[in-house]
């Protein structure tokens, strides 16, 4: 279902999918992508669940006990196969001019090419 | 912000529901019951209710915490009784279910944790915990229980001074997410439409 809605591509937006898209298989829980994509903590998960919501994100709890690992499960993050596909192209067409990018996220502006 | 006494009795009392279950998750994998599982179920449901009775003005939901704690006294007693596997691991299974309420809802994940570690005195859970339970509330019912658990395993990993800035962003953006919730829910509803219309 991938690619049947698109997302507003927001700068957080492609901030978020720059970040996902430099390992597209890694799995990755909220706070840290929020961290890779350099946004506040706390205003990564709209975006989530947009992406999450269009397919592009597939999601799943965390495999551990949390009685012996002493934290509680993490909600892990991915791009689906489909969804890094159209988060390449979205992110190839969107106005936001690579300067900006660049200027921003030096370390991602080249990241999905 | 420091803990007050009423609060610092309370996370002592939950760290200490906290240690206990962990134990009798471990004394139930043993395969068998050992003695000293009694003294630690009576002494679990001794804390959790301390912790229930300091937690008047409800600052904590621990209404879970407090059937689990029941249940796996129920379940404690079951084994003994009937001495069978399955209702060993059954309690054990409830053991592991309290240990995850205790250690993985915020605030008392976070209180309990640094009590536990005896760290910083901070409060992570009063006010940071209080907004992301409205942040919560805002949200689509069946979603409250998965973004409950998200935002505070986010909370209990974040350093206590950042926990706060993260509880007012999740609840300011909380709005934006119930709108994303409910239009992945109509996309999914639609879609669910579409195929059983073919």
């Amino acid at each position: 279902m991938a690619g049947a809605c698109g997302p507003r591509m927001t700068l957080p937006t492609q901030l978020v999918l720059r970040a996902l898209l430099v390992e597209p298989t890694r799995e990755m829980y909220g706070l840290r992508i929020g961290q890779a994509a350099e946004l506040p903590s706390g205003t990564v998960h709209p975006i989530l669940a947009r992406l999450e919501g269009c397919g592009w994100l597939e999601s799943r709890w965390e495999d551990i006990d949390p009685a012996k690992e002493g934290r509680p499960r993490r909600r892990y993050y991915r791009l689906s196969a489909e969804g890094a596909e159209s988060a390449r192209t979205a992110l190839a067409r969107v106005h936001t001019p690579a300067a900006l990018v660049r200027m921003l996220r030096p370390d991602l502006a080249g990241g999905v090419s | 912000m420091r803990l007050d006494g009423q609060s610092l009795a309370r996370a002592n009392a939950l760290a200490t529901a906290l240690r206990l279950a962990r134990a009798l998750v471990r004394d139930l994998g043993s395969g068998e019951v050992p003695v000293e599982a009694l003294a630690r179920v009576n002494a679990l449901a001794l804390a959790l209710a301390r912790a229930d009775a300091l937690n008047a003005d409800r600052v904590l939901d621990l209404d879970r915490a407090l059937g689990l704690g029941r249940g796996l006294a129920v379940a404690l007693t079951g084994a003994l009784n009937a001495g069978g596997a399955g209702d060993l691991e059954r309690a054990r299974g409830v053991a592991v279910a309290l240990v995850g309420e205790l250690a993985g809802v915020d605030p008392v994940a976070c209180w309990a944790r640094e009590v536990a570690a005896g760290g910083v005195w901070s409060i992570p859970g009063r006010v940071p915990g209080r907004l992301v339970a409205l942040a919560v509330w805002l949200l689509p019912v069946s979603e409250r229980s998965r973004y409950r658990a998200e935002f505070g395993a986010d909370l209990v990993e974040l350093p206590c001074r950042e926990r706060l800035g993260y509880s007012v962003r999740v609840l300011g953006g909380a709005w934006e997410l119930r709108w994303a919730l409910r239009a992945a829910a109509r996309t999914g509803d639609g879609a669910a439409a579409r195929r059983a219309k073919r």
